[in-house]
């Protein structure tokens, strides 16, 4: 495949995956509808951490970056639930 | 081509991966940035979930839903304009530039007549209708102008960010050989569409 070719699968990858978030809002929606409390929450929640996965690997190209690059989203989301448990872990019973 | 680009970065001194890093580690303190108040959210939510889901009925859930597939359109449209200064297409890459830019005006657009709705029914940080309210919802109202002011002032600098971008592009101070600059802002403009892709559902998608 040639370098214009490339660029156009590229450009077409892109607008497939802008369609597969917009999908995925419109999920997000319905399931706001349909499911409340705690459950409604943990899918609102993975819905909208599978949108951001697909940002950060196709629009943010994480998924061709290599090394140190890779690893550091991947860390700092880890850092973030670790805060959010320790957090809880006072909260929850007070 | 590439030899080229290599011997251009080697003369001028330019570290394209060193620049990239740079940028994601600051992506990384602008994340931890907004886990604060996120953090904060979490927290009230679980102490005044009944007032929380009676609060968020009341916000404008279609104009909301609007917003988030203007704000992913634009990233699109970003990415786009990163595809084209590397295909060497200055004309599309300043177009889709120029998209990206309108398409945020106008989310910013729609955050001000939201914002304008809540503030005329006397719902704002501050008024006296909110500190008559239940605490409860008063917090939910207080984290919503919070953290979307917050965002809102990030999309605002994203935007005047993408029009240097354009005029750089138009002067071809970033081309084929140098994008670099334009990929920074694009990973720039997508943490903050990724910011809006959670606060969506967590005001809007808990009535």
């Amino acid at each position: 495949m040639n370098h214009s070719e490339d660029m156009k699968t590229h450009g077409l990858t892109y607008v497939v995956v802008w369609a597969v978030l917009v999908v995925l809002l419109l999920f997000n929606m319905a399931a706001g509808k349909f499911f409340t409390g705690l459950a409604g929450l943990a899918i609102n929640i993975s819905i909208a951490s599978l949108q951001a996965v697909l940002a950060l690997s196709f629009f943010m190209q994480l998924k061709d970056e290599k090394g140190l690059l890779r690893i550091i989203v991947p860390l700092a989301v880890v850092i973030i639930m670790i805060l959010m448990g320790l957090v809880f872990s006072d909260v929850g019973y007070r | 081509m590439m030899d080229e680009a290599a011997k251009i970065a080697e003369r001028e001194h330019r570290d394209h991966t060193g620049s990239k890093m740079g940028m994601w580690f600051f992506l990384i303190t602008e994340l931890f940035f907004f886990v604060g108040p996120f953090l904060l959210y979490a927290v009230y939510r679980y102490r005044y979930a009944t007032e929380f889901r009676k609060a968020s009925s009341v916000l404008n859930l279609p104009l909301a839903a609007i917003n988030t597939v203007v704000l992913l359109t634009s990233s699109l449209t970003m990415t786009l304009s990163i595809s084209s200064v590397k295909r060497g297409s200055k004309r599309m890459a300043a177009i889709f530039l120029a998209i990206t830019a309108i398409l945020g005006v106008i989310f910013m657009s729609n955050k001000y007549v939201e914002w304008h709705e809540k503030i005329s029914h006397g719902i704002y940080p501050g008024s006296q209708d909110l500190l008559m309210i239940g605490r409860g919802e008063a917090l939910f109202y207080s984290l919503y102008f919070f953290m979307t002011g917050l965002h809102g002032l990030h999309v605002a600098g994203g935007i005047v960010l993408i029009v240097v971008m354009m005029v750089l592009v138009i002067k071809e101070e970033v081309h084929q050989d140098d994008v670099v600059k334009l990929e920074n802002s694009g990973l720039y403009w997508h943490l903050v569409d990724i910011i809006w892709i959670y606060l969506f559902p967590l005001f809007y998608l808990i009535s």
